[in-house]
């Protein structure tokens, strides 16, 4: 028997690519050596699709099983887990879809992904539970969600997944495809994850807020998009807007935390 | 009640070298919680004996976390992990052995317990209970990696035979001669899995009732602190070969596994014994009538008369 570390190598790398190098540590028996390593390889990647489907439900639905299932094998063999908690399995897999031959015709799929992954993750948030206080000067202060969060894509996500959702897949043609910037606020409300789509000011102000700056760099990153009225109207009708912000007068926030 | 090593005492008792968990599991019959079932059991609260998680379900300190919660209130708790790769050529992962340890000081599990198997190297997780050649030298490193996860959680944790599809060239100890050593050398217990020996002794092409006796003649009564039970399928192979048996947890527990779990529960005593599905996973109310039939199979295997406390 060879070292323990040139086995497990050997029978790792069979599992998961096909290969046959760990045959010379193998005996048959009953069960021949490659049916039994298939059964570990089903096993194995099984695991990892039931992964991916339980956090990518829209692409998941969008594409066949086939390719589903392949695209999951090929992105586990570029970038096979590296944690036993399979709820960190997948957040690459959006950024490999961009790159991956066969989805090269469907742009839109890695930011369905990414979408999805943070729905899946917003929606594990506990609600109802705020963030240290940020001031607003003058004594005033707003406590964001800590579930609260922002990503940015280039297609209309929100709509795709929600005609997913309803099973109108002939409605997703009628959509503007065309790319452009989108920004969305997730957060967690009390029946699963919350989405809006934000303004350019309201993201900006955003981002820096959970990037942990300031309520004033957060302010003036905002004002970099618009002005001082539009920024004003944007914030108060996308973040400092109950429920993702409670807001204080006097910073004391009474019986609302 | 009976109660194992895990009782409640204002006292905590020792073994060994290490401290026996809080937290009461009896020796009843308790039944695998998965996912799906959170809000059913939360719902109806159930007289489950006692309830056992997979903790890496449990790593995101969010809506789940705060299900086991409040399910942790009413039922005493045990944690099974599948991702310490205890036989592993790599050591065991620092980062999953502290979400383990925040885990264990949230929920007080009375028992912890992973396989007799790995699953990671070179830092990849292959999400599988991979088979170790029963070698000294993977005797050496089993041994290093639960002293590993003892010394963090500073307890004793339970080892499980896990079900083998693979024979390994030069294995020079057998799968109960190992466990035994580990439970000489660690102080740690035995999961004993009675499906998995049913499996793998099929899959060996070897009398499931022989092998479950070489284990049992092997490990000190002792050392056994839970049983496993679940349902495996059989594939038909083709050209004439044996069937296949995969560890599927899909199906109730076949006729021969009971017959094996009365067989240890005769030799061992009683003993937690768990019900476990993960495939095609059932109504919550199906795994009670699992567990209900092993406390009766425990029952008569011991001669008792009256009705086991699996359920209130």
């Amino acid at each position: 028997m060879p070292h323990l570390v040139e086995f497990q190598r050997s029978l790792a790398t069979d599992v998961l690519f096909e290969g046959a190098g760990s045959a010379k540590y193998l005996c048959e028996g009953p069960v021949a050596a490659d049916v039994a390593i298939r059964v570990h390889r089903d096993s194995v990647l099984a695991a990892l699709v039931n992964a991916i489907r339980l956090s990518c439900p829209t692409f998941s639905a969008l594409v066949d099983v086939t390719f589903f299932e392949q695209s999951v094998h090929d992105y586990a063999r570029a970038r096979p887990p590296g944690s036993a908690c399979l709820a960190d399995f997948g957040y690459e897999f959006g950024g490999f879809l961009e790159m991956y031959p066969p989805a090269s015709g469907f742009p839109f799929f890695g930011d369905i992904v990414r979408f999805d992954i943070a729905v899946d993750k917003t929606s594990h948030d506990l609600p109802g539970t705020y963030g240290a206080p940020i001031s607003l000067g003058a004594g005033g202060a707003f406590r964001l969600l800590t579930s609260l969060t922002h990503i940015s894509t280039r297609f209309p996500v929100d709509a795709i997944r929600d005609e997913v959702e309803a099973g109108r897949f002939e409605e997703l043609e009628r959509l503007d495809m065309k790319p452009r910037v989108y920004h969305f606020a997730l957060w967690r409300g009390n029946s699963g994850a919350s989405v809006k789509r934000l303004t350019e000011p309201a993201a900006a102000f955003l981002t820096v807020l959970l990037q942990g700056g300031s309520g004033g760099s957060a302010v003036k990153q905002a004002l970099e998009h618009a002005g001082a009225d539009d920024v004003l109207r944007a914030l108060q009708s996308e973040i400092l807007t109950p429920p993702v912000c409670i807001i204080s007068s006097d910073g004391t926030f009474g019986e609302a935390q | 009640m009976p109660f194992i090593l895990a009782q409640t005492t204002k006292q905590p008792m020792k073994s060994g070298s290490f401290v026996i968990a809080p937290g009461p599991v009896p020796a009843g019959v308790g039944i695998g919680l998965r996912l799906p079932h959170h809000r059913w059991v939360l719902e109806h609260a159930p007289a489950a004996a006692w309830l056992e998680v997979h903790p890496e379900n449990y790593m995101r300190n969010g809506m789940f976390e705060a299900e086991l919660d409040l399910i942790r209130r009413d039922h005493p708790l045990s944690m099974h992990a599948v991702g310490l790769s205890l036989g592993s050529s790599d050591e065991v992962s620092r980062e999953h052995l502290r979400r383990l340890a925040a885990l264990m000081v949230r929920y007080e599990p009375a028992l912890i317990s992973d396989h007799l198997s790995w699953s990671t190297i070179d830092g990849v997780y292959l999400p599988d209970l991979l088979p170790l050649p029963y070698t000294e030298e993977a005797l050496d490193v089993v041994v290093r990696n639960i002293h590993s996860v003892q010394s963090k959680l500073k307890r004793r944790i339970l080892v499980e035979n896990p079900s083998s599809y693979l024979q390994i060239v030069d294995s020079s100890l057998t799968e109960p001669e190992f466990l035994g050593e580990l439970v000489r050398r660690c102080d740690c217990q035995v999961l004993l899995d009675v499906n998995n020996i049913c499996v793998s002794a099929h899959n060996r092409g070897e009398s499931p009732l022989a092998v479950l006796t070489c284990f049992l003649g092997h490990l000190p009564p002792a050392c056994v602190g839970e049983i496993h039970l679940a349902g495996h399928a059989t594939l038909a192979l083709e050209h004439g070969a044996a069937d296949l048996r995969i560890d599927d947890h899909g199906s109730r527990v076949s006729d021969e596994v009971w017959q094996l779990y009365a067989h240890a529960v005769s030799a061992l005593g009683d003993r937690p014994t768990l019900i476990e599905w993960d495939k095609n996973l059932p109504d919550f109310a199906i795994l009670q009538e699992e567990a209900e039939k092993a406390g009766d199979v425990c029952r008569l295997a011991l001669g008792q008369e009256a009705p086991r406390a699996a359920f209130g």
